[in-house]
């Protein structure tokens, strides 16, 4: 990755606050996405935190496969949690933020950020130890721009693809650039694409 | 049930029986996912890929395999990617996939479901690089597209689903593109001398790939394509001259959809698919997370094997690869695990291979054995 980009700091719908004007993310950081629910289990996805490059879209580490060893075992990203745990969690944390909807019920495409108590992330009786906030509204927002942009090969969305409040324009990111530039709550600048520090298992996660 | 004979599978060179009008279909051994590839029959001397979904590398690494032994030649021979859905046991590994073979990808489907996995944020861009040269589609049902003398049939997912993936109103396995390949697509029609039109060729063979479609996207499936039994309607003779009169479900070969799970098929599903192979992708129970493959998946599938359900008495089954059903976890009587599994279809018949790689191993294809 090249010197200097930014680590991604998400929105917020309009008319809700954004713990994002108080947090300053760190590559410590983990994107955790709700990716199945199976009754009361629950398969959560775990990345690096994304930085943002220079046309404004979400970059996660990536590696190719052109020799060496297996790349890493995907499942090792990947927690399986106790659901009804989880949703007391994610519940308990969104009052304390002052999220809209605290309580409602775990769906697929949830996301969260993550700052684990410790570099181990560790999970006690399906507990994730460490700060949790609810960025549904602005993952999915990118998930869909994304999805958008691979449409058209362009940043410049057809309309009917974008649907109103889940999309950043051009304009909300550069006011969120300069803003961030002007404060210190700016996100924080990185040389290295997030990674986990230590392999892990689903028995056994780190990242 | 007991294990599949050690003596019932011979060291073999899989490149080398490979002819020109043969295809394969892989279903790599990957645990609780799937990592699919189709190997195309030759045309003009060359062959083409079709991969469908990438958890992970080992797909990725299966190209480079078939690449270096010449049975792929690298140039534009990906001819498409089809991303079933995007769960992280199915499409982690497609940046990579794009990162590594991308230059060689003509076309990428996937069912236009957006879900905020880094996976599928990260395959969307990589997707943007490329928009010059990648097609890029999100079909529904019902969907034909011909690939050299291959025909690939969209079963799924139905419109009725697709326009509800906005609300997220569409469960995610639900979203799943699931697909008929038949080869040869139809056979070639000539003139004779008189000038008459005649059909030449062999016969048609099957595969139907199932993502991890459920109930509820099956059950537009079984509306969309159906079975009518003859009659004399004038109904059911139009639709006989327009399809033929077999059940537009009916395959010799079925990976049956979402790993075996208790909601991924049923009873009538499987009897509509009648297949005469079925296969399954997933970590044996036990290990696996989610409890796969489910019991009741697996009684379903050998019920329609062996219909025992309304007998009376004893009710002992012949074990699963007795009735060519395949999981990608089987050990074989000696504990030596099976791994990767491989169709071979040639005319009428269907040859079965297994390449002994464990979950985290690539496949060598030197280590493949034919079942006998």
């Amino acid at each position: 990755m090249a010197k200097g980009k930014k680590l991604w700091n998400p929105t917020a719908p309009e008319r809700a606050s954004n713990p994002f004007d108080e947090i300053r993310t760190l590559k410590k950081d983990r994107y955790l996405t709700v990716d199945e629910i199976d009754g009361n289990t629950v398969r959560v996805v775990i990345a690096p935190w994304p930085s943002v490059d220079s046309r404004s879209r979400l970059v996660f580490p990536v590696r190719a496969s052109e020799d060496g060893e297996m790349l890493d075992d995907p499942s090792d990203s990947e927690l399986i949690l106790d659901g009804a745990v989880f949703h007391a969690t994610v519940t308990r944390e969104r009052a304390r933020r002052q999220q809209p909807a605290a309580d409602r019920s775990l769906r697929v495409g949830d996301v969260f950020w993550f700052r684990p108590d410790s570099d181990w992330l560790a999970v006690d009786g399906s507990e994730l130890e460490g700060q949790l906030v609810d960025i549904t509204y602005a993952a999915r927002g990118e998930a869909k721009a994304a999805m958008a942009w691979a449409v058209t090969g362009s940043s410049e969305a057809p309309a009917d693809l974008i649907t109103a409040g889940a999309e950043l324009d051009d304009g909300d990111r550069d006011r969120e650039k300069e803003e961030a530039t002007d404060t210190e709550l700016a996100p924080e600048t990185t040389d290295e694409p997030a990674r986990p520090s230590v392999p892990g298992s689903v028995a056994s996660p780190s990242v | 049930m007991t294990n599949i004979p050690a003596n019932l599978l011979v060291a073999d060179d899989f490149v080398a029986s490979l002819d020109a009008d043969s295809w394969v279909y892989f279903l790599c051994n990957v645990g609780d996912g799937d990592s699919q590839l189709v190997l195309l029959p030759e045309l003009d001397g060359r062959r083409k890929a079709i991969v469908v979904d990438a958890y992970t590398d080992k797909v990725v690494r299966l190209i480079t395999e078939l690449t270096s032994r010449g049975v792929l030649d690298g140039r534009d021979d990906i001819a498409l990617v089809v991303a079933t859905h995007p769960h992280q046991d199915h499409i982690s590994n497609m940046p990579n996939l794009f990162r590594t073979h991308g230059h060689r990808i003509a076309e990428f489907w996937d069912p236009g479901y957006y879900h905020p996995i880094s996976a599928y944020t990260t395959l969307m861009k990589e997707l943007q690089d490329r928009h010059a040269t990648i097609i890029y589609a999100q079909p529904t049902a019902g969907l034909r597209r011909w690939i050299g003398g291959t025909l690939v049939t969209v079963l799924s997912p139905a419109v009725g689903l697709r326009n509800r993936f906005d609300s997220y109103g569409t469960e995610i396995n639900d979203s799943s593109i699931s697909l008929r390949i038949d080869h040869p697509a139809a056979r070639a029609t000539t003139r004779d001398e008189q000038g008459r039109l005649q059909e030449v060729g062999g016969p048609t063979s099957t595969l139907i790939l199932g993502g991890d479609a459920q109930t509820l996207s099956w059950s537009y499936v079984m509306v969309d394509f159906p079975y009518l039994p003859s009659s004399n309607s004038e109904a059911a003779k139009a639709i006989a001259a327009a399809t033929g009169t077999k059940d537009l479900l009916n395959t010799d070969v079925v990976k049956v959809s979402h790993h075996g799970s208790k909601r991924g098929v049923n009873l009538e599903l499987m009897e509509r698919f009648s297949a005469s192979i079925v296969l399954v992708s997933s970590r044996a129970r036990g290990t696996s997370s989610h409890g796969f493959p489910h019991s009741l998946t697996q009684e379903v599938i050998r019920e329609v094997k062996e219909p025992i359900a309304t007998q009376h008495g004893p009710t002992q089954r012949q074990d699963d690869w007795e009735h060519q059903v395949y999981y990608t976890h089987d050990l074989d009587d000696q504990s030596t695990a099976l791994g990767s599994i491989a169709i071979v279809f040639r005319g009428e018949s269907r040859q079965l291979w297994r390449f002994q790689d464990d979950r985290l191993r690539p496949i060598d294809l030197t280590d493949a054995r034919r079942r006998t």
